[in-house]
């Protein structure tokens, strides 16, 4: 997933003195990614959306100031990952337990017309079965516990290196190994069915 | 090994339940419209602040101004002590104003 180009100081600088068109350039590249690692927590399209202006928005009014060890896909996934944990609680605290679209445009989201029912029952019910074990997989990954959901999505979504993860949600290499360990012991245990 | 197989599948399942979804058209635009105009939101923001500072600073001090008249005419404030005292905020300014403001515990309605 990490298939950036690799930084280029002088556009980091450019983001740091605002200058918009090095804005525009980084805006265009990682907006993508950005909004899916957000959409990856929150299965919401405006939500996510929400989320990635909030990042794009810090990023040009405080811009950070980074080292050269640093990248700045790490600075934007760690605040990316920040703003979509924080609105997941502000969710919680609203007592909304899951906010999943059931769009086309969602894997397993598509919409089953009684007419495709009617010409094809077998294939149709196994598009219905399959939906609905994706649906089922979302919903297990939304009820991780948030210390587990982020390492997880990071490793197993994003196919980030333990390095990478461990420096974006700055904790150790290991300790990225025992919950993505311990997130997986949970999946299992909920979609075992389905395995 | 059983435990890697079975991790195969489970990262496969949740691969393919959420895999990448396409930004819609609007966002990227909707996204430079908002950070183009950051510079006019705080400039409102300043000018609200300011706006509603002077107005509260105007009330509070005109209140204070007319008050102070009307207390020193009441009688009832007149102190029943027998000291005579004067409290200058600012030494040169005028007694009637607020920077002038007098706190007089007088005993002139009360002498005998």
């Amino acid at each position: 997933m990490t298939g950036f180009p690799p930084d280029d100081r002088a556009l980091i600088e450019g983001v740091a003195a605002r200058d918009p068109e090095a804005f525009r350039t980084v805006m265009e590249q990682y907006s993508g990614p950005v909004f899916n690692l957000a959409y990856r927590f929150l299965s919401n399209r405006a939500d996510s959306e929400e989320v990635a202006q909030e990042v794009f928005l810090k990023l040009y009014l405080h811009p950070p100031v980074l080292r050269p060890s640093v990248k700045l896909f790490t600075w934007l996934y760690r605040v990316t990952v920040n703003a979509s944990l924080d609105a997941l609680r502000r969710r919680k605290r609203a007592g909304i337990a899951f906010s999943i679209d059931q769009t086309d445009e969602t894997p397993g989201g598509e919409t089953v017309s009684p007419g495709a029912l009617l010409a094809d029952p077998r294939g149709t019910r196994t598009q219905i079965e399959n939906r609905d074990r994706l649906r089922c997989a979302r919903e297990a990954i939304a009820r991780l516990p948030d210390p587990l959901k982020a390492p997880l999505i990071l490793s197993v979504l994003e196919e980030l290196p333990h390095s990478e993860i461990a420096a974006v949600l700055k904790i150790s290499p290991k300790a990225v190994e025992r919950r993505i360990h311990r997130a997986r012991q949970l999946l299992n245990d909920q979609l075992r069915s389905f395995l | 090994m059983k435990n890697g197989k079975s991790d195969q599948l489970l990262d496969q399942l949740l691969r393919e339940a959420c895999g990448p979804v396409p930004v819609s058209a609007d966002f990227r635009r909707q996204l430079w419209g908002r950070l183009m105009k950051p510079a006019e939101v705080v400039s409102i923001s300043v000018w609200s602040g300011a706006l509603a500072a002077a107005v509260f600073l105007g009330v509070f001090t005109g209140t204070l101004q007319s008050a102070l008249p009307a207390a020193r005419a009441d009688g009832a404030v007149q102190s029943v002590l027998t000291r005579h005292e004067r409290w200058d905020l600012f030494a040169d300014a005028p007694h009637d104003t607020l920077a002038g403001s007098v706190i007089r515990l007088s005993t002139q309605g009360e002498k005998q």
